[in-house]
């Protein structure tokens, strides 16, 4: 017993000293040499060093993923010195911006909503960083930004597909958490199948987790044996399990993120692309540039961030039906004709 | 109410309830051995994914769901191996020694798939399909739910009557309920009780082998960092339901699976009386509930979680 506490203090270390060097090995948040502040305004190229933080792993098969795939972009087409880091919490925003600011990078990236209100904070410390936010429609100052993908836009299409290429009459949603930026696309896709499909009946769910595949594969399964026929996906990685039963049980399914195709071609009717890189390395093009806008951007469907991915799954005379009448509902969105919502509460 | 029915005595829906309580039964009947040898296991859930990881890894390799299986079980047993020398020989905290399983298994999991696969990749392999058992799968209602389940599903049925045979009617297992009961008895009378219990734990590393293995290979046929999600925490709290009973884990199993596909079906059919918040509680509420009422039936084996030291 004597012993039972230094060893108990031993094994305790050695988890964690594992536990630390396996988190750790992804990220590359150790700059090689020590940089000097940038001086000019304007990072010049060599010179541009960009740290992205990611709330959630970035092998989500989604939202984390996309913005993670921006860094070899930025490396290839700016030169740019990457890091990341990943899973990080709320109570550790600050620090990690910190921690980057710290270490001479010029561009720190929070990938979500929720890392607006530190960037604020953080930002008149550092005059020479720019903070780029994503998903946030409200940051700005003179060295703060966020970027907004409309992405009820995308989603409404996405609604217009389904309404269109359903039989049964009954569409299914599903989505990982009730975020306001989740739940306005919900709710513009339905507003979308109603749009074309005016008996629809919608039925939208929450699975309360982007990972558990397997309750994602379920719900689907129940979906299906309810008589719904197309399947719209918000779920990240718990989305590769919607696609699965989908395919597994002869109905269509609505990819997220990416075209998603590739994982079920003959399941898959279309994805709704939401693409956080092309977003990214937009912002970073105009902070080299010299035309930094520190207030909110908005990307629509007119921009490469948003759209929908080419029809497939069903015969092509259907396809270029739907085709047809998503090219008449994208020009009436960007023409202003047609306005999506952003409903931030479900409706049921 | 007629929808309600027809959601719940449907074929459907036993067959959703079944498939959701194939890894907990697995982990649930390994754990009744471990408990009941004197060891408890919170880093079930670590022993899951290693055997989750460790599947796909093998599948992967060979191209063979069996042999996918065989490396799943290795997995779960190599990385259960500091825990029971924690354990068993050193005398350590079990719970701190569990958790600290958990956390290595997550970790240890999400890095080495990241350096097998990358980022960005997800490979699909060879997994475990649902059969079609001639005659009995056609059978109404109970057919199509009971006789076409994944293979793993019957395994996990006849591993639960094995050991519950081998927990109470053999001497082996009256050693292992010793050794978790009462193991200075079991000492006095020149039977190592260290050696009980490596027994009684590695056989639940590898029954949770299995479980992880029938997440990723008799479900989704890939590896997801954390996929899991907290089926070994479930399982452990069947433990305790079942009384340290392989056969009653076998039923509370599917009566947990029952409560998931329930809240699972309840939005998903579109019935918008419940919130979705609540729905998703459902699982967990009958987990109290079935406890508060079997909490005094019964007792935990005495020397549970307790180290032996001569």
């Amino acid at each position: 017993m004597r012993h039972g506490s230094v060893r108990l203090a031993a094994v305790a270390a050695i988890s964690i000293a594992l536990l630390a060097a396996c988190s750790g090995s992804g990220a590359t948040n150790a700059p090689a040499e020590s940089q000097a502040p940038a001086e000019s305004a304007a990072p010049s190229a060599a010179a541009l060093k960009v740290a992205l933080v990611l709330p959630g792993p970035a092998s989500d098969k989604g939202f984390n993923q996309s913005a993670y795939e921006a860094l070899a972009e930025l490396e290839s087409k700016f030169g740019a010195e990457t890091a990341y880091t990943e899973s990080v919490a709320p109570n550790e925003f600050e620090t990690a911006y910190r921690d980057y600011a710290g270490k001479g990078f010029n561009v720190i990236i929070g990938q979500g909503f929720e890392f607006g209100d530190i960037a604020a904070k953080v930002a008149p410390d550092y005059p020479d960083v720019k903070f780029l936010v994503t998903n946030n429609n409200a940051l700005s100052g003179p060295n703060a930004e966020g970027l907004q993908p409309k992405s009820q836009d995308a989603a409404y299409l996405a609604g217009v597909v389904a309404g269109m290429a359903t039989k049964s009459g009954k569409v299914g949603g599903i989505a990982g958490m009730q975020f306001p930026v989740i739940v306005a696309q919900m709710e513009a896709y339905k507003l979308g199948v109603l749009s074309v499909r005016p008996d629809a009946q919608v039925t939208l769910t929450y699975l309360g987790t982007f990972d558990d595949v397997a309750k994602a594969k379920e719900t689907t399964q129940a979906m299906i044996d309810s008589g719904i026929d197309v399947i719209y996906h918000i779920a990240d990685a718990a989305g590769v399990g919607v696609i699965q039963a989908a395919d597994a049980g002869k109905i269509l399914v609505i990819g997220w993120g990416k075209d998603q195709s590739e994982l079920a071609p003959n399941a898959v009717v279309t994805s709704q692309i939401v693409d956080q890189k092309e977003m990214i390395v937009e912002a970073i093009g105009r902070i080299v540039n010299g035309q930094f806008a520190g207030e909110p951007q908005f990307f629509g469907l007119d921009t490469p961030v948003l759209g929908l991915a080419p029809i497939g799954a069903v015969d092509t005379d259907t396809a270029a039906k739907i085709q047809a009448k998503v090219d008449e509902v994208e020009a009436a969105i960007l023409s202003g004709t047609t306005e999506v919502p952003f409903i931030p509460e479900p409706s049921n | 109410m007629d929808d309600l029915i027809t959601i719940f005595w449907s074929s459907a829906f036993i067959a959703a309830a079944i498939r959701f309580s194939i890894p907990i039964m697995l982990a649930g009947i390994g754990e009744a051995i471990s408990e009941r040898g004197g060891v408890i296991n919170i880093g079930l859930e670590g022993m899951m994914l290693a055997g989750a990881f460790g599947a796909v890894v093998g599948s992967d390799v060979t191209g063979n769901a069996w042999l996918g299986l065989v490396f799943g079980i290795g997995a779960a047993v190599l990385i259960t191996l500091p825990h029971g020398f924690i354990s068993i020989n050193l005398g350590g905290d079990q719970i701190v020694s569990g958790v600290s399983l958990n956390l290595v298994a997550l970790g240890l999991t999400t890095f080495l798939f990241r350096q097998m696969f990358g980022i960005t990749d997800q490979p699909q392999v060879e997994g475990f399909e649902p059969l079609e058992i001639p005659v009995l799968s056609d059978l109404p209602v109970l057919g199509p739910a009971v006789f076409s389940q994944s293979i793993l599903f019957f395994i996990a049925v006849g591993l639960g009557l094995v050991f519950w045979a081998v927990l109470f009617r053999t001497r082996p297992g009256l050693r292992w309920r010793a050794a978790g009961d009462d193991p200075a008895a079991l000492d006095s009378v020149g039977i190592p009780v260290s050696r009980t219990r490596w027994g009684a734990l590695l056989l639940c590393a590898a029954l949770a082998g299995m479980a992880g293995a029938a997440i990723s290979l008799g479900q989704l046929f890939t590896f997801i960092e954390n996929m899991t999600g907290g089926a070994g925490y479930v399982a452990l709290a069947l433990v305790i339901v079942a009384r340290w009973n392989p056969l009653w884990a076998i039923v509370v199993a599917v009566a947990f699976g029952a409560a998931e596909a329930i809240a699972v079906r309840i939005q998903a059919g579109g019935i918008t009386l419940i919130p979705y918040q609540l729905s998703l509680m459902l699982p967990y509420v009958l987990t109290l509930v079935v406890y508060a009422l079997a909490a005094r039936s019964g007792h935990a084996p005495r020397a549970l979680g307790k180290p032996f030291v001569k």
